[in-house]
């Protein structure tokens, strides 16, 4: 159970991020829970098959909530977690501060990633839509920084039930 | 160097399933394994949309409660200035229905509505998406407008399958709106802009826009029926070299809080 339960936390965080948060975003943007999720377990360095895992059904979950091609959000979740342990190894892991610094840097990577896959589906006739590089676009990512930021604060506290 | 390569290894693997995931989705007519996850997620979601729904209307009350005295008698007055209107707008009609069957002209305004429910927000940045619990076994197809409760557009759809849908909101860049002013009647056409928010654009440069216009679909797009409130004019910009201006939208779905839309059936043209 003990191993279950953070995937079960991660079914609730994107349900909670698809249906009570949304109402509370800005520009379009609302809290990432599940990325937050996944960002703390990189944080507490947790085994790499656990975070593939991880980012593979937190993909799942929000695929069903998302109105965008199907497979999509599970190839950004699994990339970016992906660049999560290439990339974000390089940071020194052992204050609050720093998780903090790795929850920006895991925000931009993240966003950097949804852009250029739904760009390349949308270069392939996979998709319709892509974002729209703007200022506003950019404001946008700001936005989910600083939500994300909060949403660090207030999980911090709880990451050794939470994490995966 | 071993224990690296092993990661690597996990992740492409987990990277290609991805990618099937992503070709199986695009190629399949019946995509089970997407009717699946949807099944399993949406019933939590709905739960947590209407559960808020619920604390936010019980949290606005109390919160409006000291100002119910001067809204009551606002609302009093409003009331008193529309129900003339409505008498007015009611003759109307009815000379309107006179004359068309006199003159054999058949009225185009009938929508076919199917109800149904947003049973989720995109959880996905910037996505201008959102999932309805009716699909193709209900008879939706892409393309159908849909709308909310009072004739607010919302948008059209996007992608159906068996159970669900997914609805690209006007505010989506790609989805063009023509639009018309209800005060002076100029036309426009809607752009969505990131974010969430709307810009009319090609509004002829002597057109009367003001602050607080309602704006209208015109129907002209043969995508969206006629007379759908698309929102008020929140700023007027007048660039002084081009020979357009803009305006600013406020949606007008942005500000309703129930999640019940209704797909248009029989306006597809």
């Amino acid at each position: 159970m003990k191993r279950v339960m953070p995937f079960i936390w991660l079914f609730i965080a994107a349900i909670i991020q698809a249906s009570l948060f949304w109402r509370f975003g800005f520009l379009g943007v609302p809290l990432n829970l599940t990325l937050i999720i996944l960002l703390l377990s990189v944080f507490e360095k947790v085994r790499y098959q656990r975070i593939v895992l991880g980012s593979f059904f937190s993909g799942l979950f929000l695929e069903g909530l998302s109105g965008l091609p199907f497979g999509s959000m599970v190839l950004i979740m699994v990339i970016s977690a992906l660049l999560f342990d290439r990339l974000l190894f390089l940071l020194p892991r052992d204050s609050f501060m720093h998780f903090l610094i790795l929850i920006i840097c895991g925000t931009l990577i993240y966003n950097l990633v949804l852009i250029s896959v739904l760009s390349v589906m949308k270069l392939v006739g996979l998709s319709g839509f892509s974002p729209d590089i703007s200022l506003v676009l950019a404001m946008g990512i700001s936005m989910e920084m600083i939500f994300n930021l909060f949403g660090a604060v207030a999980l911090y506290p709880l990451r050794k039930w939470i994490i995966l | 160097m071993a224990n690296s390569r092993k990661k690597t290894q996990t992740f492409v693997l987990f990277i290609v399933i991805a990618l099937l995931l992503v070709f199986f989705g695009a190629i399949s007519h019946n995509n089970f394994l997407g009717d699946a996850l949807y099944a399993i997620t949406t019933p939590f979601s709905r739960l947590g949309i209407a559960g808020l729904d619920s604390v936010r209307a019980d949290f606005k009350t109390v919160i409006s409660i000291k100002n119910l005295i001067s809204e009551n008698a606002d609302l009093r007055e409003e009331n008193k200035k529309l129900l003339g209107e409505v008498t007015q707008y009611e003759d109307l009609a009815k000379e309107n229905e006179l004359l068309r069957s006199q003159l054999g002209v058949v009225s185009s305004d009938k929508l076919s509505l199917l109800s149904g429910e947003i049973v989720s927000f995109d959880p996905v940045n910037f996505s201008n998406f959102t999932l309805i619990n009716k699909g193709l076994r209900d008879g939706v197809s892409v393309g159908m407008p849909v709308i909310m409760p009072g004739n607010i557009i919302l948008g059209k759809i996007f992608e159906a399958s068996q159970a669900h849908s997914s609805v690209m909101l006007i505010s989506d860049k790609s989805n063009k709106v023509n639009t018309l002013s209800q005060r002076a009647q100029v036309s426009g056409v809607l752009n969505g802009l990131s974010g969430g928010s709307l810009l009319m654009d090609l509004i002829e440069k002597s057109a009367s826009l003001e602050e607080g216009d309602l704006i209208l679909t015109s129907g002209l797009d043969g995508v969206y029926p006629k007379n759908l409130i698309v929102g008020k004019v929140t700023k007027v910009i007048a660039d002084e070299g081009g020979i357009f201006k803009q305006a600013h939208i406020k949606p007008a779905y942005a500000e309703f809080q129930s999640n019940l839309i209704f797909v248009v059936f029989n306006y597809l043209k």
